[in-house]
């Protein structure tokens, strides 16, 4: 596997971070993470062509850019990545096109279903598809020992809109499905959160999909403003900071869910995955040290395979909700990690709106929130 | 660096007092800053959260400590109320009064009261099921007509709501082995509808438990098995059926099922059906002993009135010979004394042949044989008639016979002559009888008309020996006068008034009496009559008006067709006495065709009985080639009936044997060729 990554910086473009010669012969995947306000502006694109061979140009708006060590905003990073043995299939659609965003995960993962299918990286628009939906979808399309990680775009801490895109220029609404073929490529995930519940249980008494209205009979936005205080005027960014335990039935461990958007006029809340009614919940609250340990946990499970040797890349996709927590201190969730895979891996990643990732190795795949959720490549 | 973080402020003055303002400082110094106030804002969020947390979890604790108390206080109540249900029901010990029992406990024993009182319920409803259908059923056992049919039309009422698999219904006849019994009706639950048994034998498993039951069974109780180790049933319950005294049968209830049985209340009221069906079989063997016993005596009265038609027959001839030559010789100009002993042998004889008939036509009319005609009537002149046959009787005695008839009678009306004529004959006739001077009247009154019918009463009133109040009722009954002497001086059968008075009866009317001993009797009744077509009236027994002299009849020739020898000897006798010698005589009805082939005659007398060829069938063959010659049936039976036949047959007339010379007399004159 080649790698070599770029970055765009306002004012600056683009500057070579890691740079290799590719081969001509497979197109390369191009990850390309960055600030929804940049990505809206299509000079960035031109600079990259330059730089960066044609292939697979997946884009997604985020929270946040992180790639070596660091965690950067109003940037945009671009990670070009060449197979020697591995090929590769890309599906795009549109979550419009769809009844409902589990249906579009039916259909992704028949589009990318075949024998030798080794991993599925998914990227979706972060607010208008409903993630736990589309990876469940996904996940009944394609068999369980396939991991599907990937994670949801994100859009800073507005909450107004997010792009995803696929060889043109980013959109709201769309979804992208990766699939890599063949028996040289391993994959390695890990996604831990490391957050702590407080207060009463509450349960889940009003609620349609992913939306919330009522908590134990009184209105969760009431409730959420109430345990904001003053920063209740930085909702819904605010609400990232008390994210929702939540147990759903049929499921042993509990969930991270974390808030979306919020509708005054409706007093409901969105959250980035449905929350059922007379589900249990709790409110979390987090806790630094805690964040960090859970960085480097995920870390940990996505090398736990890795014997002899070491990942060629690292995503890294965490939460919004964390940046938002850890403040300055972010980049430490990244030093961890790079202190645990090592120095000779690619580090690429984002702040996003949801992580998507296996529960555990060959389990089910979910949505997750609050997560630090680690992909590990190598191409042998 | 207007907002700069207090604690920032007071580091910067007292570690970098002379480079805090310096350019190349300032990002550092904001960084630290926000460092600060995210920190800070962080722990003004946690530290609200946990204050609220810490508020939510005490209102929680508070409003858990109330549930508590609320739940305590329930759980107190509750164990109070299943106090109260114990103290209701001292066999359940469910450790409630200790009050040491757990919530858990109680529910498990509330689902247990309930599931024992939903039982109760049902079975209360079951049981309401049974007796409607019981009281259904024993109402249909009542309204059935035959027993087969009352027993099944309850049986079907009942089946569905006994619960039971099988329902049977055994009966023993009367003279049978306890063991011999037989089925008559057989349900089974699967299927719907009461079946009338194949065959008399039932199942073999059934037969086998009633016939180990039988013991009980025919000493009048129940047997109830429950968790019988049976192949077949389950439980059975058979109760006998008792029709009166005896054992009639059993119904046989049966479950295949284990777990089923029945209560005592559900035994009582089956077994109060099972003596309803009981009490009805007994009623149907009572109304079968009743029906034999009504049919026994019916054929009882036929023969009776058989024996007497065949009497009177038997009897009749000889009469006919002792009245016939006691007239013969009284004209025969016998001795003073010679006179009076055959006025009284004239006498007897005619009283005992009027018994005879009396006799004769009570019994008919007792049999119901006798039907009303309903033909034109011309009641003045039946009156008239009656008036006049009565007449010399009352002559000799020296009475009067009166008519008084009310003017606004029609001439026409409808009904039956012949029993009309016989009621009002019987009651002139006593009345002249009875009565030695003064009158007897016969008054016709017309009471009410109507478009087509009238009401007319009719009075007999005479002025003789009357009848005393004590006597009045018994006047009307069979063989009874208004005293025993009374027989001894006037004669009679006394069947007169019995025979009038069912014959008014016949007419929907009563006979009533008005009486003073001595000084008279009226006795009259009402008559329903149709008005009449204004029609040719046939009467001709009462058309007489005139009686000729007896001298009158010479040069008729009379064929008289009779095979007694004697008959023939007192016909012929009186023949010759009113002058007519042209007399011809045939023994049988082939004779008498062949007479009346040869000759003409001008009457023909035609005896019905007789050897070889009778009556109707000489009539028969005369007709065929002669239907101008009178033919006049001489006939020993008196029934009115007679007459329909004879002119049937195409004859013209009839006189009863044996006859009244002047009712002959008077029949010849009315065939006299002009």
């Amino acid at each position: 596997m080649k790698i070599s990554q770029y970055l765009y910086e306002p004012q600056k473009g683009w500057k070579s971070i890691v740079a290799t010669s590719f081969s001509s012969e497979s197109a390369p995947l191009v990850l390309i993470f960055g600030s929804r306000y940049l990505l809206e502006n299509e000079s960035w694109m031109e600079g990259l062509r330059d730089l960066c061979p044609e292939g697979h140009w997946i884009i997604a708006s985020t929270s946040g850019e992180i790639y070596e060590d660091f965690v950067t905003d109003d940037t945009i990073v671009a990670t070009a990545l060449s197979f020697e043995q591995t090929r590769l299939r890309v599906a795009e659609v549109s979550a419009a096109e769809f009844a409902g965003s589990y249906s579009a995960g039916v259909y992704l993962g028949k589009e990318l279903g075949a024998d030798d299918l080794q991993y599925v990286l998914l990227i979706s628009d972060g607010q208008a598809v409903n993630g736990s939906q589309l990876v469940e979808g996904m996940a009944l399309a394609i068999p369980q020992h396939i991991p599907i990680t990937g994670g949801m775009a994100g859009d800073a801490d507005r909450f107004e809109k997010t792009l995803v895109g696929y060889k043109k220029a980013p959109a709201p609404g769309q979804i992208i499905a990766v699939g890599f073929y063949g028996e040289h490529l391993h994959v390695g995930h890990g996604s831990v959160g490391g957050w702590e519940m407080f207060g009463p249980d509450r349960t889940i008494s009003h609620s349609e999909g992913n939306v919330l209205y009522e908590l134990d009979g009184q209105n969760a936005l009431d409730l959420y403003k109430r345990y904001l205080g003053d920063y209740a005027k930085d909702l819904p960014g605010s609400a990232l900071l008390f994210p929702l335990n939540i147990w759903l039935e049929g499921r042993s461990e509990p969930l991270t869910r974390t808030i979306l958007s919020v509708d005054e006029e409706k007093k409901s809340m969105t959250f980035a995955g449905d929350v059922p009614q007379h589900a249990r919940v709790r409110f979390m609250k987090a806790n630094f040290d805690k964040l960090i340990d859970g960085s480097e946990s995920a870390a940990r499970d996505s090398v736990a395979d890795f014997d002899a040797f070491t990942p060629d890349f690292a995503l890294l996709i965490s939460c919004v909700g964390r940046k938002l927590i850890l403040g300055q201190r972010v980049e430490e969730e990244v030093e961890v990690v790079r202190g645990l895979i090592g120095t000779s891996a690619i580090f690429s990643g984002f702040y996003s709106y949801g992580e998507i990732c296996p529960n555990g190795k060959g389990a089910t795949c979910e949505l997750h929130n609050q997560t630090m959720t680690i992909t590990t490549l190598k191409e042998l | 660096m207007p907002d700069r973080h207090k604690l920032l402020l007071r580091q910067l003055r007292k570690y970098l007092p002379d480079r805090a303002g310096d350019e190349d400082l300032q990002p550092f110094i904001s960084a630290i800053k926000e460092s600060y106030l995210h920190f800070e804002r962080d722990r003004i969020i946690l530290e609200r959260s946990m204050m609220l947390s810490s508020e939510e979890l005490t209102e929680a604790n508070r409003r858990l400590q109330g549930e508590i108390h609320e739940r305590n206080e329930a759980f107190e109540q509750l164990l109070e109320s299943m106090r109260l249900m114990e103290d209701l029901d001292p066999e359940s010990s469910s450790g409630v009064r200790s009050g040491n029992i757990s919530l858990p406990a109680i529910a498990q024993i509330l689902n247990e009261q309930i599931r024992v009182r939903k039982a109760a319920e049902q079975r209360l409803m079951r049981q309401e099921q049974l007796l409607q259908a019981v009281a259904i059923g024993s109402n249909k056992l009542l309204t059935a007509y035959t027993l087969d049919e009352a027993i099944w039309a309850c049986l079907t009422e009942i089946v569905r709501s006994t619960d039971a698999d099988v329902v049977s219904c055994y009966t023993y006849p009367e003279d049978a082995q306890p063991d011999e019994a037989s089925l008559i009706y057989r349900w089974i639950s699967s299927s719907c509808a009461l079946t009338l048994a194949d065959t008399p034998a039932g199942p073999p498993e059934e037969l086998e438990l009633i016939r180990s039951a039988m013991g009980q069974l025919s000493g009048n109780h129940a047997v109830c098995v429950k968790g019988a180790g049976d192949q077949t049933f389950c439980s059975y319950l058979l109760l006998p059926v008792f029709a009166e005294n005896r054992f009639w049968g059993c119904l046989g209830f049966f479950h295949r099922l284990p777990g089923k049985s029945w209560s005592k209340s559900q035994i009582s009221v089956l077994s109060t059906l099972a003596q309803s069906i009981g009490g009805t079989a007994y009623q149907h063997m009572i109304r079968e002993e009743l029906h034999q016993a009504k049919e026994s005596a019916e054929a009882a009265t036929l023969a009776k009135s058989q024996f007497l038609s065949v009497m009177s027959h038997e009897i009749r001839t000889p009469m006919n010979a002792v009245i016939g030559f006691t007239h013969l010789l009284l004209e025969d100009n016998p001795r003073p004394e010679q006179a009076e002993y055959l006025r009284t042998l004239k006498f007897s004889a005619e009283n005992l042949l009027v018994l005879i008939n009396d006799i004769l036509d009570y019994s008919k009319i007792e049999a119901g044989k006798v039907e009303l005609e309903e033909t034109d009537l011309d009641l003045r002149q039946l009156i008239q008639s009656i008036r006049q046959s009565l007449l010399p009787r009352a002559e000799e005695k020296g009475i009067r016979i009166q008519m008084l008839i009310d003017e606004d009678l029609p001439q026409s009306l409808s009904g039956d002559p012949v029993r009309i004529g016989q009621i009002l004959t019987n009651l002139v006739s006593n009345a002249v009888k009875f009565t030695d001077k003064g009158y007897v009247s016969i008054q016709v009154s017309v009471l009410s008309q109507q478009e087509d019918r009238l009401t007319i009463e009719l009075r007999v009133k005479d002025t003789g020996i009357g009848i005393a109040p004590d006597q009045q009722q018994a006047v009307f009954e069979r063989f009874t006068q208004a005293h025993s002497s009374t027989t001894r001086v006037y004669g009679g059968t006394g069947l007169g008034l019995a025979i009038t008075q069912k014959l008014i009866e016949l007419h929907q009317s009563q006979i009533r009496l008005h009486s003073v001993p001595g000084q008279g009797s009226e006795f009259f009744f009402e008559l329903t009559l149709n008005k009449g077509q204004n029609g040719y009236l046939q009467n001709p027994e009462y058309l007489a008006e005139r009686i000729p002299e007896k001298q009158s009849l010479a040069g008729m020739r009379v064929l008289v067709v009779e095979d007694n020898e004697v008959n023939i000897k007192i016909i012929t006798q009186f023949l010759r006495r009113w002058s007519i010698d042209d007399v011809f005589t045939a023994r049988n009805g082939i004779q008498a065709v062949e007479h009346a082939q040869r000759l003409a005659f001008d009457v023909i007398l035609m005896d019905l009985q007789m050897p070889v060829m009778g009556g109707f069938e000489a009539t028969g063959e005369i007709r065929k080639f002669d239907l101008r010659t009178p033919i006049i049936a001489l006939t020993a039976d008196a029934m009115p009936e007679i007459r329909a036949q004879v002119i049937s047959a195409g004859m013209n007339d009839y006189t009863t044997k044996p006859f009244n010379p002047n009712i002959l007399f008077e029949k010849l004159v009315r065939y006299l060729p002009v």
